[in-house]
């Protein structure tokens, strides 16, 4: 743990979006669980993969996605996530709430940048 | 064929097991199922180093981490609260200023309706989603119901006595007379202006409970959540 105060920013600002991040990702096509987590932490939006599945259990249960068992070539079958309704109207609101919110940030951080 | 058994994995799943006790069982067990999902996903059926499987580890965090995401989110705002206002404190006194009334009226009873009453008093003052108008209010309709019915009770006590106190006796020419106390006692439409103030007060603290429990978190803080608009 880092008591670095930008690292903790950072860590906050994650832990808002990264809800929305998955609502997103999920809007595009349906996706494995492990896939979902390795593009998560490519994108630099997860500091601890594992945290991932607790959160998707947590989406599943708010039905905001939905899973569904799937054969796999190799091994046992997938779960394979996707959205439901539910999760589609979730993420259209926070489309328009997060640019309405990082139109505010930006005005204020420009603002006190001019100053 | 490299599966989910390598050492470090399994002892991996034992830590996030123990970390996990806490944890409702259903969700440990998905939990559990899940990452050792993650672990198949990531060998799938290969073999894999030792070097391979502790990034693995370490990308996936400390076990406890994990569990940490999935305990019931206590401390994360919500705005839910907003739209609903939870109201339980506020019934629970009002519930016992009322109650405590009935109590009283039992006479058997009445020890415990003081006790329930005094409660319900200290609940009123901590009632911070009504405003203090509005707690004044509640003290003033519902929680004047106690003394109220101890008035009640003396006032029906007084007139019972008053009526069993009258000796009477008809003499032989037939006239009825009474002693202690004098024939022209209350009137007889008393006990209905009494009982018509009774009715009437009880239907004021029924209304007057229902109208601050709708008002609920009107006027009191907002629970703290994030406001984007």
């Amino acid at each position: 743990m880092t008591a670095d105060p930008e690292g903790k920013a950072l860590a906050q600002l994650r832990r808002g979006a990264l809800e929305n991040c998955v609502l997103a990702l999920l809007a595009e096509d349906e996706r494995y669980g492990y896939d979902l987590v390795g593009e998560l932490a490519e994108a630099g939006l997860v500091a601890s993969e594992g945290t991932v599945y607790p959160l998707l259990s947590r989406l599943r249960k708010d039905d905001l996605v939905t899973t569904t068992w799937r054969e796999s070539d190799a091994g046992p079958p997938r779960r394979y996530y996707s959205l439901t309704p539910t999760g589609r109207r979730a993420l259209a609101d926070f489309r328009v709430a997060w640019s309405d919110f990082r139109a505010s940030v930006d005005r204020l951080l420009d603002g006190k940048a001019q100053q | 064929m490299m599966d989910t058994t390598h050492p470090l994995i399994t002892d991996y799943l034992d830590r996030l097991r123990r970390a996990a006790v806490g944890l409702p069982e259903t969700d440990a067990r998905e939990l559990a199922a899940d990452i050792e999902e993650h672990f198949r996903a990531a060998t799938d059926g290969r073999a894999i180093s030792a070097a391979e499987v502790r990034t693995l580890i370490d990308r996936l965090g400390p076990p406890e981490d994990l569990v940490a995401a999935a305990a019931p989110p206590n401390t994360a705002p919500t705005t839910e609260p907003a739209a609903q206002p939870r109201r339980e404190w506020e019934a629970t006194t009002v519930a016992m200023l009322l109650a405590a009334e009935v109590l009283i009226l039992t006479i058997l009873l009445i020890p415990i309706g003081l006790v329930v009453w005094v409660i319900g008093l200290v609940f009123l003052a901590r009632c911070r989603r009504w405003t203090s108008s509005q707690r004044l209010q509640a003290g003033l309709v519902l929680g004047s119901g106690v003394p109220v019915a101890l008035l009640a009770l003396v006032a029906s006590g007084m007139a019972t006595f008053r009526s069993v106190s009258q000796a009477c006796s008809v003499d032989a020419a037939g006239v009825e007379h009474c002693t202690g106390a004098p024939s022209s006692g209350p009137a007889a439409w008393v006990p209905w202006i009494l009982a018509a103030l009774g009715i009437g007060y009880a239907v004021l603290q029924i209304v007057t409970a229902r109208r601050l429990l709708a008002a609920v978190g009107e006027h009191g803080p907002r629970p703290k959540g994030l406001r984007l608009r």
